[in-house]
């Protein structure tokens, strides 16, 4: 049985979507701990080198086709120089090569201790850009760990993602696959993550406490980003009243009336 | 080697923007390009070094480039720092 009712949270991108709920599975990758043998040297080296180049081409794919914000631009651009940082790459060679950790530990081993050094500045400026560290390393490891697809999730056009937490980089792949909005339990205003959804018109609502209890896969759902509600389970009646309040309101969500 | 010494003009100092705008500058060319900041050196087409010389308005630093076309890269990295990154 469904609960019905209704959860606040945080407008990120304002607007209104009639929807299913979909979990978005943290996908917690198990790193490899074991050192690698001399043997896979040669393979863990190349994982490494496919998985910079891939990610490369897609933020560049990204920069390419939309019509972004220069906030955004910052934003992407930002993490293609992290990405390719030449000193963070040589350390990360190192890693592999003399420490004989996996691709994935390594880039795990190495963006921890910048993050720590950074966390250890005690300077806002280099908090806030922590993030970004922890995102390019996250989306390097989901890569080498599922071989070659950093962005398997296909999403409908009545799907509502919902989620812990959304990087930027999520924000990006997830609405080039087609979603159209997301509810997260974390998250703020002016994260990079924010500024990218509202850049890419995602219907977006974060903060949003008990939102993993309340809510089961597939549950009806409007996410009314106005009023900064998501109401679980409505009713025919509120479904009517939500369509009409819809700007662009089309025929594919007459779904509903079956 | 070229070795030039210079003063950080724009108010905020290398923050995000300008670091980026920087390294993405330096990348360009194939010399070797260095920063010191009193005891502290870089690698000028890391973001993450040039992010830790924290250099605010004020600053200054000693660019140091290496290789076939190091002249052009202390030119290209001098003035965009002259001009204050157009901030």
């Amino acid at each position: 049985m469904n609960r019905a009712g209704s959860l606040q949270g945080l407008v990120v991108h304002s607007g209104i979507f009639i929807g299913r709920a979909k979990y978005q599975e943290k996908r917690e990758a198990q790193i490899p701990s074991r050192k690698i043998k001399d043997t896979e040297l040669e393979a863990e080296i190349s994982s490494l080198q496919n998985s910079l180049n891939h990610i490369e081409s897609e933020l560049n794919n990204i920069l390419d086709n939309q019509n972004l914000t220069e906030t955004e631009r910052d934003i992407l651009q930002s993490h293609l120089l992290i990405l390719r940082d030449p000193e963070i790459e040589k350390e990360l060679l190192h890693t592999i090569e003399s420490l004989k950790y996996s691709a994935a530990a390594a880039v795990h081993a190495v963006y921890s201790k910048i993050c720590n050094q950074f966390k250890e500045m005690e300077n806002e400026y280099f908090l806030e850009r922590l993030d970004d560290y922890k995102d390019v390393s996250r989306r390097i490891i989901d890569f080498i760990l599922n071989r070659g697809t950093s962005e398997p999730t296909i999403w409908t056009d009545q799907d509502i993602a919902i989620l812990e937490d959304i990087s930027p980089s999520q924000v990006s792949s997830y609405a080039r696959a087609g979603l159209k909005a997301y509810c997260c339990v974390n998250g703020s205003y002016n994260s990079h993550a924010s500024i990218l959804s509202r850049a890419l018109g995602l219907i977006s609502l974060v903060s949003v406490e008990n939102l993993m209890e309340q809510i089961e896969e597939g549950q009806e759902l409007i996410l009314d980003a106005q009023e900064g509600l998501l109401i679980l389970s409505p009713s025919p009646e509120a479904l009517a009243s939500t369509v009409k309040k819809q700007p662009n309101w089309r025929e594919e969500t007459s779904f509903w009336k079956s | 080697m070229i070795q030039k010494k210079i003063t950080i003009k724009n108010k905020l100092g290398l923050h995000a923007r300008p670091s980026a705008l920087l390294v993405k500058a330096a990348t360009k060319y194939r010399s070797d390009f260095n920063i010191r900041r009193d005891d502290t050196v870089v690698n000028g087409k890391s973001i993450m070094g040039v992010m830790i010389l924290a250099a605010e308005c004020g600053a200054e630093l000693e660019l140091i480039a290496d290789g076939v076309d190091e002249a052009f890269l202390i030119d290209e990295i001098s003035q965009l720092i002259e001009e204050g990154f157009d901030e």
